[in-house]
């Protein structure tokens, strides 16, 4: 029997391939995606010592994040900005309003833009979906930390294991690859 | 250009056909019986949830438009929507794309194919294309169930399109197993008299080659290819169209080579083997100089009259009376024992009959399966197939009656030999190669293309 972790290697490989054909189709540049699973500042700092030339902007970032357990996250970055998206991978029946306030958190606490709820070959309950599809400031959190605003924007998703595909939801302000891509692509242009 | 809209436009390329009533857009997929209601109930569900869970919200996220289905029984299934579709017409537009009737008889792709950087995007569009027209019916196998394939099936006369979609498979290095034109020469090689040639193009890819590539987004599709690859007991490898062996059969000139919906580029050609197609068309992977070496044995290649033409004696008689270069001959005619005939291909089955010297005469092959045609009772025919093996149902037919006979007109010129039962007859048409590659010359505008002119009678009997 597999568990969500044997499948993070594969749902890691294909974000990871859409983000970069995305880039490279509109921007005709390289995006540099790293992924870390598990402590979220030793993995920044580890992925910095390993791409100095790409990661020197994330340092000090990394230096002031709190230490925080994470499933799986990516650090997106063209070299000049760069982006934390949090993936929370579940292998469930039904992913629930519990799953999706442990993504909430782990993004407000590691000041993650981007998150992704990802059940694999499920979908969600009906009270996430109605949440989800009614309130939209449950996936477009505006904050303000020392005084200066962070949004994190967040979807659910699910993994077709037999296809390797997502299947989306449109549930979430992320509602697809393309779109979490658009935005990056928007992002890292400015 | 990003890798959800580029699945989704290989899925509307692959199914799309635009109505008469402006902004009016169907996506059909040919399932047939693979995906009919009544052979397949649980596929059914399965397509449905494919269509809602992928496609939908594709459709929404980018063109904002609600997707939804009408399935028929036959295994059509027509994917229809709800909104303006104004931004997906827009999209298609912006690659050159005229968004009418049935858009893969008429697509052309190569604008498209620039937009997809890599590797990935181009993945992306082949499953679009995959999940409409990629058929997965286990049928579609070498030979046996060793070797499974994925057929993309196109109708139409877009040879374009299908030499620009076989590249782009080949570009992300899932090697083509085989490409079936849809031209008279393919499709109907033995029968001149045959007019249903039209039946489609095919790009067939090995199961093992597409699963390494693998890219489809149906749950359906993926299931369907899984089940396929397990009647194989190992893995296959394609080979590269440049390294593969041509072996080219005799094919006999049709008319329909002419056919007005042919592209210029292709009409009035007479091609060898279906990669003599790719190299008219120019495709870098095409066999150049293995095509140009059939073109010093053409003669044994074409054939200016039928191979083999069966029908009913009425049909028969009907074109003789219709063809002068038939009509006019002087034919011996005399009674044959089909003992005669077996005899003849038992001792030398490549024997040729009723010529001049050995290269030139009647294929005894090819008048054995006429007779098994016309002396075959009704139930051991399927249409004008016998059913299993011609030499067994002659065999069958001289074991009751040892003496059975036929009818056989032998022309004062090489024509078709006739051969007559009470019923059904057939013609033959002779090998003469030193006669037919006299007919054929190379286009002035593209060194291989071959044109064959039509046989008269001053070519027969000047051989003679």
């Amino acid at each position: 029997m597999k568990n969500e972790v044997s499948y993070y290697p594969e749902i890691q490989k294909f974000i990871e391939t859409q983000l970069k054909s995305n880039f490279l189709a509109s921007n005709h540049r390289e995006l540099y995606v790293y992924w870390g699973i598990g402590e979220l500042k030793k993995n920044l700092h580890r992925i910095i010592q390993e791409h100095p030339l790409e990661c020197s902007c994330v340092s000090s970032f990394a230096e002031n994040v709190p230490p925080l357990s994470l499933d799986i996250f990516a650090l997106i970055t063209d070299g000049v900005k760069f982006e934390l998206l949090i993936l929370e991978i579940k292998l469930v029946k039904s992913a629930g309003l519990k799953e999706w306030s442990q993504l909430i958190g782990y993004c407000l606490v590691s000041g993650a833009k981007y998150g992704l709820l990802v059940n694999i070959d499920n979908g969600c309950s009906p009270r996430l979906t109605h949440t989800l599809y009614s309130e939209h400031h449950m996936s477009y959190i505006q904050t303000i930390v020392n005084e200066q605003q962070q949004l994190h924007m967040l979807g659910f998703m699910q993994w077709n294991s037999l296809t390797h595909n997502f299947e989306y939801s449109n549930l979430g302000f992320i509602k697809s690859l393309s779109d979490l891509s658009r935005r990056l692509i928007a992002e890292f242009a400015d | 250009m990003d890798t959800d809209r580029a699945y989704l436009l290989g899925f509307i390329i692959g199914g799309g056909i635009f109505g008469n009533a402006e902004n009016r857009l169907r996506i059909r997929l040919p399932y047939k019986q693979w995906g009919s209601y009544k052979t397949n109930p649980t596929r059914v569900s399965d397509i449905t949830r494919d269509i809602m869970n992928v496609v939908n919200p594709l459709f929404k996220n980018i063109y904002n438009v609600t997707a939804y289905f009408e399935a028929a029984e036959s295994g059509l299934w027509d994917i229809l929507f709800d909104g303006d579709l104004s931004d997906l017409i827009a999209d298609l537009e912006s690659y050159g794309i005229s968004c009418k009737g049935d858009l893969r008889t008429h697509v052309t792709i190569s604008t498209l194919v620039k937009s997809l950087v890599d590797d990935n995007l181009k993945r992306r569009f082949i499953a679009g294309l995959a999940d409409t027209i990629g058929s997965t019916n286990p049928n579609h196998r070498r030979f046996t169930n060793e070797i499974q394939i994925i057929s993309f099936e196109l109708k139409g006369f877009n040879f374009t399109f299908v030499c620009d979609l076989c590249r782009l498979l080949y570009s992300v290095n899932c090697l083509p197993d085989q490409i079936l034109w849809n031209h008279p020469n393919f499709h109907c090689a033995n029968n001149p008299y045959y007019k249903q040639w039209n039946k489609g193009f095919k790009i067939r890819v090995q199961i093992d080659q597409f699963d390494k590539f693998g890219a489809v987004a149906f749950r359906t599709k993926a299931k369907s290819l899984k089940e396929n690859q397990k009647m194989q007991h190992d893995d296959h490898d394609a080979i590269p169209c440049p390294d593969r062996e041509i072996r080219a059969n005799i094919s006999c000139v049709h008319p329909a080579e002419n056919d007005e919906r042919l592209p210029d580029i292709i009409r009035g050609g007479h091609y060898l083997h279906n990669r003599h197609v790719c190299a008219v068309l120019g495709c870098e992977h095409a066999p150049y100089n293995a095509i140009k070496n059939l073109f010093s044995s053409v003669g044994d290649l074409i054939m200016p009259f039928p191979i083999l033409c069966k029908d009913d004696s009425a049909t028969i008689e009907d074109i003789i009376s219709s063809d002068s270069l038939l009509s006019k001959r002087k034919y011996i005619v005399s009674r044959y024992e089909v003992k005669f005939f077996y005899d003849k291909f038992i001792l030398t089955p490549n024997i040729l009959l009723f010529g001049n010297n050995e290269e030139v005469g009647y294929s005894i092959a090819e008048i054995m399966q006429g007779i098994a045609y016309i002396i075959a009772d009704d139930k051991e025919l399927n249409g004008k197939r016998p059913k299993g093996n011609y030499k067994q149902l002659i065999e069958r037919h001289l074991q009751q009656n040892p003496k059975a006979s036929i009818e056989v007109r032998i022309p004062d010129l090489l024509t078709p030999l006739i051969i007559m039962g009470e019923e059904r007859g057939a013609l033959i048409g002779a090998n003469n190669p030193n006669v037919y590659k006299r007919l054929v010359s190379i286009s002035t505008e593209n060194e291989y293309k071959l044109l064959v002119r039509p046989i008269e009678e001053e070519d027969l009997r000047y051989e003679k």
